[in-house]
């Protein structure tokens, strides 16, 4: 296994089943190759970054905005739980 | 035994619950295709905050993620009752944003000169550019500039690559959903994925380790 088929199997398979051939090879590949190792922990924390990052809430106001432009009488948060049952 | 028995009345009930819920938003489906606004409201409820927090992660912008989000359900209003459960009524819900997202991006001149990513990095690189980002990603994340820069990154990417990008790494969702929102094979999508996460790992590592 070469660091550019390690390269290409990495980039694309970060969850892939560790159990399968070409994963083996890789795991071989990795232990003793420290660049695909460091490669490959950069890649991960990118998307374990990406994942965790907070985004904004939906503020009250563009909720009401959402029910205005639908034209929505009830407030869409408002609906309690006991008139869902109802529907 | 009686674990055993326990386990499997437990899980009975957790698959009939989710079996009630399932038929329950088919229902809701139904009427509000009928025109039921109450019906339609709550799906709106149950869906306001996944689809805003959706298109601000490819948007990267609150204003435009609030005009997708009433683009979307203005759409859903008008073809619910096209919708015939082919498919997870998420997968259709975020076929519909992202098109939204789409149609509401410019494609830029940039987009098209997109460097390939397919390639792996040269030999004889700076050991530098292999280094470990030595903070763990939650101390990583409390770092301002860091998130300025994985905005500004992200933003970089082609719309195509980070709608894929956002719905597999961060959404979740498995590579043959994200082939039917977007009508993509599914090694259209993993090849957009490789070059997404390699240009944005290599994005980030300019900043982490210089």
């Amino acid at each position: 296994m070469t660091c550019k088929k390690t390269y290409r199997y990495i980039c694309e398979n970060l969850d892939a089943n560790l159990n399968s051939p070409t994963c083996i090879e890789i795991k071989k590949h990795l232990d003793h190759c420290p660049n695909c190792t460091a490669y490959l922990e950069t890649l991960k924390k990118t998307v374990l970054l990406y994942k965790n990052q907070k985004s904004p809430k939906l503020g009250k106001s563009a909720r009401k905005n959402l029910v205005l432009s639908l034209n929505l009488e009830i407030p869409s948060k408002s609906l309690k739980k006991s008139n869902i049952s109802s529907l | 035994m009686l674990i055993i028995f326990a386990y499997l009345i437990f899980k009975s009930i957790v698959v009939s619950k989710q079996l009630n819920i399932e038929d329950n938003e088919l229902g809701l489906i139904q009427k509000a295709g009928m025109g039921d606004e109450r019906a339609f409201t709550e799906l709106v409820r149950r869906y306001e905050d996944m689809i805003y927090s959706f298109s601000y992660k490819v948007c990267r912008n609150k204003e435009k993620a609030e005009q997708t989000l009433q683009d979307t359900f203005i759409n859903v209003y008008k073809n619910i009752s096209s919708f015939r459960g082919d498919s997870k009524f998420s997968t259709w819900l975020y076929s519909i944003v992202t098109n939204n997202c789409m149609m509401k991006h410019r494609k830029r001149k940039l987009d098209d000169l997109w460097i390939s990513y397919d390639e792996p990095p040269a030999e004889g690189m700076e050991p530098s550019e292999f280094a470990a980002w030595d903070p763990s990603p939650a101390e990583l994340l409390m770092d301002k500039e860091l998130q300025e820069k994985m905005d500004a990154a992200i933003l970089k990417l082609p719309q195509d690559y980070r709608v894929v990008f956002v719905l597999r790494d961060i959404e979740g969702r498995s590579a043959e959903e994200t082939a039917k929102i977007l009508k993509l094979s599914v090694p259209a999508v993993k090849s957009r994925l490789r070059r997404a996460r390699v240009f944005l790992r290599d994005e980030l590592n300019k900043y982490l380790t210089h």
